[in-house]
């Protein structure tokens, strides 16, 4: 078995946005090595939409909050740029214009209100998971397939989730409850 | 507004309203009329402008910003770009065995139809900094660890003990407790290879009892192949050129070389990255030139392994801790505070928590009365002993009440004139059904006198032995013997070199002769046999002979296992202490003198 990855230099972002009932929407970002190691993270602290923009923006509220907000923030802040990058809500899809990397959204079994989806014989798969790509950028679906391999021989593809909600609740814990005021820099 | 010239329109003028700016000029304008005789003679009256303005105000607007205020974020950067090219799995340079031909991958524990397992890495609550937590909870699982680093392993570890590996991995301060028979050896060479693996570990010592550095060397090939492992052994020369030369990450001692070589070897002015105590149980005494030693070997990580980290008293704990972590805990604290302060450090399974898979322990105490001539050798042996202690007064020493007391002990086993012994009858008729059912059985004396005896009396039954009197190279040849031979259906082994690091899961049957003063050394000779492989339920008899010095001291023993719950289980119970000086002299009802100490 090779001691190296095939593709040492691939690195993979991990974008996870949701919302709470007690904090808001929160995200985090988690970039990974193709080993699946830890080489950045950031972190939002919880925004809450007003009343008026749940009106006013109607359907178009998360792609806005999850995406251009959240989203926007921490790839905004991020030092490395993925080759692909992973999401967990379809909102955050829109923000494919934006960036470079290839994006795709992790579908998961439950349905979240996102519109018309895609069908099955659309859907990317690498493994026992399925991933969308964004409208139009059907270019992405290929860069996935063969970066997201590579990654699945390392890691459970979906698992880096779970991480970023790990470390989220870390930080709110020592921060105090709904509070992250504990957050710190570091290099 | 245009105003009609004629004058005999209508006297309402109409209004015509300009329109533009809200300006709306209201006009009146009246016309008299005089009625003379039958003329109507009208006259128009002048007409008044009255203009008045109404300016229709501007509505209230509202404006709602809709823009994106800006989201706070925070972050961690963890590796420098090209990370990637730096994740190699770094292999010891030095001489490696072969993997063996079984190894493989690791593989998440995954129970049919259930979710797949992931051991998370959890930082320990000394770790402060957000970013230091946030790096360990950002790993991948441990599985996925092993796996990325090409690590094989021979056997499947147990889900407990990838939980073992995740407690040590983040650690620099770490007692791992876990019952014996769990794999805390396991436990801590995995934890170590991945260590090394990652490059956070350069040099490892590992300090042991003498007779287990073979095993250790053996768990070494077993589970970490790949690593270069170096035994201090040999002449002196070869051992200072050891402590300091010796190539590969790892380096094993024995307690006895390290004290002798401490001054020579100049071992204080070395560092290691990771000390390891195994059975850390003998440095229990803090003022013993061993916990000296090891604590004054420079280093950045300690980590303690013991399945008695408290044999006698919580004072025992405290000596490791002087090793592991110094002055977290002290004697004078109680135990439940000594529990709290030392929860984070400290990691305890049983086999009853973990191995529900493991056979059952069944426990079958034989308490037995005294054949004829072992009574009456027992009572003339008690009141001459008893009237010469008292006839001492003050000079009577702890010492004096020990050879009674084991002397006393003696004759509960054989009786010193005839032999006679209802104990050796009992565990005769138990081997004959043993070696019927072609089962094989252990059997433990704190006398290799009483081995002897037994090995002579019982050879019908192929004993093999493992006690002080065989010497070191034949040691393996009995255990190989007692393994594989048929014909050989029992081992006698003495508490003191056959209750270690040995591994005779395949014995159904452990018999303790004769009682330890402790429970935990008793733990670990029943632990030989009931154990990770054991593939039968082993039945633990425990000889006792009523009315004796053996019943006594069993109920003060039960003391001490309420002590041992009171720190590392649940149960709460009234504080005890182990077997004082007090306790000694009362096993005859004697008055310690002043002056009074824990003793055992």
């Amino acid at each position: 078995m090779p001691l190296e990855p095939a593709n040492p230099a691939a690195t993979f972002g991990y974008l996870s946005t949701w919302d709470t009932p007690e904090h808001g929407c929160l995200g985090g970002y988690l970039v990974v090595s193709s080993l699946g190691r830890p080489l950045e993270f950031h972190c939002t602290a919880p925004i809450r939409p007003s009343r008026a923009q749940q009106i006013l923006f109607g359907p178009t509220l998360w792609p806005f909050v999850m995406g251009e907000q959240i989203g926007g923030a921490l790839l905004a802040e991020a030092k490395l740029r993925p080759q692909v990058i992973l999401v967990d809500h379809v909102a955050t899809l829109c923000l494919r214009p934006k960036v470079a990397s290839a994006m795709a959204y992790w579908k998961v079994a439950a349905a979240d209100g996102a519109g018309v989806r895609p069908s099955e014989s659309e859907l990317l798969r690498v493994g026992e998971w399925s991933f969308e790509v964004a409208a139009g950028y059907d270019s992405d679906r290929d860069t996935a397939n063969s970066l997201l391999t590579i990654l699945s021989q390392h890691v459970e593809l979906p698992e880096p989730f779970e991480r970023i909600h790990q470390a989220i609740r870390e930080a709110q814990r020592l921060g105090g409850p709904g509070e992250p005021d504990a957050y710190e820099h570091a290099a | 507004m245009n105003m009609p010239r004629n004058p005999s329109a209508n006297s309402h003028l109409a209004v015509a309203l300009a329109t533009g700016d809200f300006q709306v000029p209201v006009v009146l304008a009246a016309r008299s009329q005089a009625l003379i005789g039958d003329g109507i003679a009208s006259q128009a009256a002048p007409l008044s402008i009255d203009a008045l303005q109404f300016e229709i105000l501007r509505p209230d607007t509202l404006c709602i910003d809709l823009g994106a205020a800006p989201v706070e974020t925070v972050g961690c950067v963890f590796y420098e770009h090209g990370a990637g090219s730096k994740e190699r799995a770094g292999l010891g340079s030095g001489q490696g065995s072969k993997l063996p031909s079984a190894a493989r991958v690791l593989v998440p524990n995954q129970k049919s139809n259930g979710p797949i397992t992931r051991t998370r890495v959890r930082p320990p609550r000394d770790i402060v900094k957000l970013a230091d937590r946030l790096r360990l909870l950002l790993e991948p699982p441990l599985e996925s660890l092993l796996a990325s680093g090409s690590l094989r392993f021979a056997h499947q570890p147990f889900a407990f003990q990838l939980d073992g590996v995740a407690f040590l991995y983040p650690r620099d301060e770490a007692v791992l407790a876990d019952e014996m028979g769990l794999g805390k050896t396991m436990q801590a060479i995995t934890a170590v290879r991945l260590l090394i693996h990652q490059k956070s570990l350069r040099r490892v010592l590992l300090i042991c009892p003498k007779p287990l550095v073979s095993n250790w060397q053996r768990e070494f090939a077993l589970w970490a192949p790949e690593l270069c492992v170096n035994v201090i052994d040999g002449g002196p020369t070869r051992r200072q050129w050891l402590w300091r030369e010796a190539p590969g990450p790892v380096t094993i001692a024995n307690y006895e070389a390290l004290l002798r070589d401490r001054a020579n070897a100049n071992i204080d002015s070395q560092h290691f990255d990771l000390v390891i105590l195994d059975e850390a149980q003998r440095i229990k005494n803090r003022s013993s030139a061993t916990n000296e030693s090891v604590r004054s070997i420079s280093r950045s990580r300690s980590w303690a392994l013991s399945g008695t980290p408290i044999e006698n008293s919580v004072d025992d704990l405290v000596g490791i801790f002087e090793f592991v972590a110094p002055g977290r805990i002290d004697s004078k604290m109680k135990p439940r505070a000594i529990s709290r302060a030392v929860a984070d450090h400290v990691l305890r399974r049983t086999k009853d928590q973990v191995l529900t898979e493991l056979p059952p322990k069944l426990f079958r105490d034989a308490e037995l009365e005294l054949t004829p001539e072992q009574f009456e050798s027992y009572r003339l042996a008690e009141d001459e002993g008893v009237v010469r202690l008292k006839e001492m007064k003050q000079a009577v020493t702890i010492h004096h009440v020990f050879e009674l007391v084991l002397r006393l002990k003696q004759i509960c086993n054989f009786d010193p004139f005839t032999r006679a012994s209802s104990k050796f009858e009992r565990l005769e008729a138990d081997l004959e059904e043993c070696a019927a059912s072609g089962r094989k059985a252990i059997i433990f004396s704190q006398w290799v006198e009483t081995l002897v005896e037994l090995r002579e009396r019982l050879a019908r039954f192929g004993p093999a032995e493992y006690h002080g009197q065989i010497p070191n190279h034949q040691r393996d040849e009995q255990i190989r013997r007692f393994r594989e031979d048929s014909g050989c259906h029992l081992m006698l082994l003495s508490y003191g070199a056959g209750s270690v690091g040995l591994n005779l899961q395949f014995a159904s049957y452990v018999f303790l002769f004769d009682r330890w003063w402790n429970p935990a050394v008793e733990d670990q000779a029943i632990n030989r046999a009931h154990r990770i492989g054991a593939e039968h339920a082993v039945t633990v008899t425990r000889f006792l002979t009523v009315g004796t010095i053996e019943q006594r001291i069993n109920e003060v023993l039960e003391h001490k296992r309420e002590l041992f719950d009171e720190v590392f289980g649940e149960t709460v119970t009234a504080p005890s202490r182990g077997l004082s000086r007090d306790d000694v002299f009362s096993l005859f009802n004697l008055q310690s003198p002043p002056h009074s100490a824990a003793v055992a």
